[in-house]
């Protein structure tokens, strides 16, 4: 996958993994080290505990079920010690009054699980911005340039118009680049879905096409990718 | 063991009870007679005797008294017989009521309604588990099949597009488990309902303009008929999930370049709201199962279009929350009519 630095990262971000099962830690350390990251991971509350004591991380992500002390616990002794970390807590538990307790408890963001990858890349890179929230009004990709403020969007020198949805999804796409958007994060983010039952998946589908067919339609270098399974991606990339 | 103590001692609380009221008819007894001079009065030797005798009536009315409460609290105990032998779901599934005006058979009547309550739960829950684990093993059939024939093969190209098969397939799993979430704990904070009076026609205009251009590559119109001031009393939140699902499928199953409408009118004491198109019809023997679970009018195509089978269970789920109705008419040959009647405004 193509990985595009922030600015704002300076050096490895380090992260600690708490999560019972293997398989998924496995993954999850894979797949962020790919992204760039260092990764360390626990697999009880107590060895997670230790690490955060006897190492510096930057980002934790925290299980809520955990044997013995469950990630609650760990967090809310973490927090009462003054330590901000930034910490996404991971969770099979989507109730209103779970992911309120679970903020409550001092976590910054929440993720239910089964998640896509590309929405946790996203969170974190998110949380470990926070401190550098300044974006830049004009975005390019190859010889694509969009003006946020303006919304207006040029390739190769020539206008494009777009529906003010579109222009909002490429907007998010752009937030992104290089990174594979799922259709759950452009739901939650692009049409303001609260929930996820809503059956938005050919409304996205649609509209990434029409973007597409905009942006893409006679040019050598492709920008709007479809990842199948997973999502979409905006990205210099020669199509056959 | 302690229960059967206090079940012992209630008897002989009603037998002392019941002792105590004979004796008192009895020293009444008494002394109505000796007031009337009936008897005569009593003296030294025979009132040993007259003691004797009203020992042994005591004891008598005691036995009374705990025969009787015995023979009161039989039915209950045999009410606890029965229902002790249900509570294994193998047993017979009723109570047989031996009299029903009594309050006994009072009980029993209501442990009856309970009972039958209890059963249409279990019923339901052994249908959701049949349901889920067919809905289940055909994704993951597919994902097996294509795993292994992926893994015959040294073609990385292949191998990325099975990855990506089987990552759909999950997203699928992953949908029914929110939405048969959603329709299993209902009734939680999950999902908070708000009905207020509102206009009609902007959640139709809403449902009109996110789903436009879906109908649009169908070259598909969405024609909106309703007033402009037509008010409802509705969660705008859930009368959009079911007008989303019914426009939807509108969409899916009529074909390129029919209209499909969506309208709303008055009607007495309620508002009627319309998705109406022109496609191919539900034959009649559909028309009532069709808000089941997992009920498919056409199984391989519905699959096929990526159908999960729970939109119609969540329309009515959701129409049925905000305090509406939903029903279905029509013919095959000449389209549908998902009519949701909610409740009006009044003031």
């Amino acid at each position: 996958m193509v990985c595009s630095r922030e600015d704002s990262f300076v050096g490895t971000m380090r992260l600690l993994i708490v999560e019972d099962d293997e398989k998924t830690s496995g993954a999850l350390k894979a797949g962020l080290e790919s992204e760039g990251f260092s990764a360390a991971v626990a697999s009880t509350g107590e060895t997670g505990f230790f690490l955060l004591n006897s190492e510096k991380f930057d980002l934790l992500l925290l299980d809520w079920m955990l044997p013995g002390h469950d990630g609650i616990e760990i967090l809310k002794t973490l927090r009462a010690r003054g330590t901000n970390t930034p910490v996404l807590l991971l969770t099979a538990r989507d109730a209103v009054e779970d992911r309120v307790l679970g903020l409550e408890s001092g976590a910054d963001d929440y993720l239910v699980k089964p998640f896509a990858f590309a929405e946790l890349v996203a969170r974190i890179r998110t949380l470990l911005r926070r401190v550098t929230p300044v974006e830049p009004l004009r975005k390019t990709v190859a010889d694509l340039v969009v003006d946020l403020e303006t919304r207006r969007v040029w390739r190769s020198g020539k206008v494009i118009e777009l529906t003010p949805r579109e222009f909002d999804l490429l907007a998010y796409l752009l937030r992104h680049p290089g990174q594979v958007v799922t259709r759950e994060m452009l739901a939650k983010e692009v049409w303001a879905e609260t929930n996820r039952v809503t059956p938005l998946d050919n409304v996205i589908d649609v509209h990434v096409a029409h973007l597409r067919r905009k942006l893409d339609d006679g040019q050598a270098v492709k920008l709007v990718h479809t990842m199948r399974g997973v999502g979409f991606v905006l990205r210099e990339e020669a199509r056959a | 063991m302690k229960a059967r103590w206090q079940q012992q001692a209630r008897r002989v609380w009603l037998a002392l009870l019941s002792a105590l009221a004979g004796d008192l008819i009895l020293v009444g007894g008494a002394a109505v007679a000796s007031g009337l001079g009936l008897g005569k009065p009593a003296d030294h030797p025979n009132s040993l005797a007259l003691l004797a005798v009203g020992l042994l009536v005591t004891g008598m009315f005691f036995a009374l008294g705990y025969g009787l409460a015995t023979l009161a609290l039989a039915p209950v105990r045999e009410t606890i017989e029965l229902t002790r032998r249900l509570s294994t779901r193998l047993g017979p599934k009723q109570i047989a009521v031996t009299n029903p005006h009594d309050e006994v058979g009072e009980l029993e009547t209501f442990l009856n309604e309970l009972l039958q309550r209890l059963e249409g739960s279990f019923v339901e829950l052994d249908r959701l588990a049949a349901d889920v684990s067919h809905e289940l093993r055909t994704p993951l059939t597919a994902m097996r099949a294509v795993g292994e024939v992926a893994l015959r093969d040294r073609n990385p190209a292949i191998l990325y597009d099975a990855v990506g098969s089987m990552l759909e397939e999950i997203r699928r799993m992953n949908q029914l488990i929110d939405r048969l979430l959603l329709l299993t704990r209902g009734d939680s904070d999950q999902w908070p309902v708000r009905p207020k009076p509102g206009l009609v026609r902007n959640v139709l205009m809403e449902v009109s303009e996110t789903l436009g251009l879906v109908a649009e590559e169908k070259q598909q119109q969405l024609q909106i008929d309703c007033a402009e001031d037509l008010r409802a009393f509705f969660d705008a939140a859930l009368l959009r999930l079911a007008l989303m699902n019914l426009t939807q499928n509108a969409i899916r199953y009529s074909p390129p370049g029919k209209p499909i409408y969506l309208r709303a009118r008055p009607a007495a004491r309620a508002v009627l709201v319309e998705v109406a198109d022109e496609g191919p019809g539900i034959a009649p023997n559909h028309h009532q199962k069709i808000f089941q679970r997992f009920y498919r009018v056409d199984d391989a195509r519905s699959r096929a279009e990526g159908g999960i089978g729970l939109g119609l269970a969540i329309v009515k789920w959701a129409v049925e929350r905000t305090g509406g109705t939903v029903e279905l008419e029509s013919e095959v040959g000449r389209g549908s009519i998902f009519r949701l009647r909610l409740p009006p405004v009044t003031r």
